[in-house]
């Protein structure tokens, strides 16, 4: 009889441990899959979108420097270097027509993130 | 990413490194007469007497390395002061062309609206088409060929206001604020002795001016960017609250000083940020603000009028 009640315990426990998981695991998948870039421009769209939701009074004549200066303010805990060769390799490829020097949205993506929306990497094709 | 050579930068920092000797706190100021000078414009510079314009614009005139002339615009001016004249040879027993001050590189045209609009209008060729014409002679002015022109604010007296096309014709109109509490302890400081312009050296020569105009032509403006402008341009001319809008001219003249403000921070396109940054120096003097929508409660201010606008045009980002 002790036994088929530590057999039930234990079982009861590992259902436990297994549907905690896979809560945690729920919403883990949840925050991450709001948003995805296959590419850096593909994360400037999205980046726009949070700007838009984060600063519902922001102009539409904003430019991605105003927007950056405006995040900057916030003082989020960004790689901010990395960022700033990010948006002018966009610059060029956006406003002179050279290829992308970089190809890794991630850091566009992360500030999209501390803006208040999920979003994750997927590699393109 | 291509980047242009660093000429253009290396000489903003010459030039301002030597106007910074005479003149303090204008900063900004200069770097907009060197957009000017890189876009091959004109500008007029504006403000209340005793704010350094005329110094700012002879300290800037004489590290260029370029021919200057000053000339100080009175009521009782003719437009052969100006732009030259035939005159008698009595050797020769002919009459023959003096050329007047506009025969140079860079005039100093002070307080230009103290002269009569008769007087003002003697540039309007010089400064679009760069000649003169009297009684069918024409002749072609040196090169490069730029109006440094300084005014008072309207509501003083005895002042003329330039007529539209005239304004048109300036590139840029910068106006000179009174300094803050803190640069205007440091030109008081900085006046306690003489001021001394023989300090200035030249740091530029004609050839390296040469360069850095061949690097602005190479400047790339996409057609989004351009397209951009136009709706601007729209806009001043729809907006309630302006009477005269933007002319095509004064859009060309704000892509010039773009792709100039793009090579100085050391880039070779022209992004919406150039385009907003210079919007206000460029535009503004030639917008004129329409006087019912100032009874409807309209902003009488073309700055605000322009800014509102910038706001509401979308940049291709």
């Amino acid at each position: 009889m002790a036994s088929v009640d530590q057999t039930l315990l234990y079982g009861l426990l590992f259902a436990n441990a297994a549907l905690y998981a896979l809560l945690i695991l729920g919403i883990f998948k949840k925050r991450g899959s709001g948003l995805e870039a296959s590419s850096v421009a593909e994360a400037f769209l999205l980046l726009e979108a949070a700007l838009k939701k984060k600063f519902p009074d922001m102009p539409a004549g904003f430019t991605w420097r105003e927007a950056m200066g405006r995040i900057r303010d916030m003082n989020p805990r960004l790689d901010w270097k990395s960022l700033e060769g990010v948006l002018k390799g966009y610059e060029a490829y956006r406003y002179g027509g050279f290829e992308l020097s970089y190809t890794d949205p991630g850091e566009v993506l992360r500030l999209a993130s501390v803006l208040g929306k999920g979003a994750r990497f997927v590699r393109g094709p | 990413m291509e980047k242009v050579p660093g000429l253009s930068e290396d000489l903003k920092e010459k030039v301002l490194g030597e106007i910074r000797k005479v003149v303090i706190g204008r900063e900004r100021e200069a770097t907009l007469l060197l957009i000017c000078l890189f876009a091959k414009g004109h500008v007029l510079l504006e403000g209340v007497p005793g704010t350094s314009k005329t110094l700012l614009a002879n300290a800037f005139s004489k590290c260029l390395g370029l021919q200057f002339k000053r000339v100080q615009f009175t009521p009782d001016m003719l437009p052969l002061d100006i732009v030259g004249g035939f005159i008698f040879n009595m050797k020769e027993r002919e009459f023959e062309f003096k050329r007047g001050p506009t025969f140079t590189n860079i005039l100093l045209a002070d307080e230009i609206n103290r002269t009569s609009p008769k007087v003002q209008s003697a540039l309007l060729e010089s400064m679009q088409e760069l000649q003169v014409t009297v009684e069918g002679h024409t002749e072609k002015l040196p090169s490069p060929f730029m109006v440094i022109a300084t005014q008072n604010p309207l509501e003083f007296e005895g002042v003329y206001p330039l007529p539209e096309g005239q304004l048109d014709r300036f590139m840029v109109r910068i106006q000179f604020d009174y300094p803050d509490v803190e640069v205007e302890s440091k030109i008081l400081k900085r006046n306690l002795t003489e001021i001394d312009l023989g300090g200035v050296r030249e740091v530029m020569t004609p050839e390296e001016l040469g360069e850095v105009y061949k690097e602005v032509a190479s400047v790339k403006v996409s057609d989004e960017i351009l397209d951009y402008l136009a709706k601007i341009a729209q806009e001043t001319r729809t907006d309630g609250g302006i009477s005269l809008g933007a002319s095509p001219r004064a859009m060309v003249q704000l892509v010039h000083c773009a792709r100039a403000h793009a090579v100085l921070v050391g880039r070779n396109f022209v992004t919406p940020d150039d385009i907003k940054h210079l919007a206000q120096s460029v535009l503004t003097h030639r917008l004129r603000v329409e006087r019912s929508a100032l009874l409807k409660g309209g902003s009488p201010n073309p700055q605000a009028i322009l800014t509102s606008i910038l706001d509401r045009v979308k940049p291709p980002r």
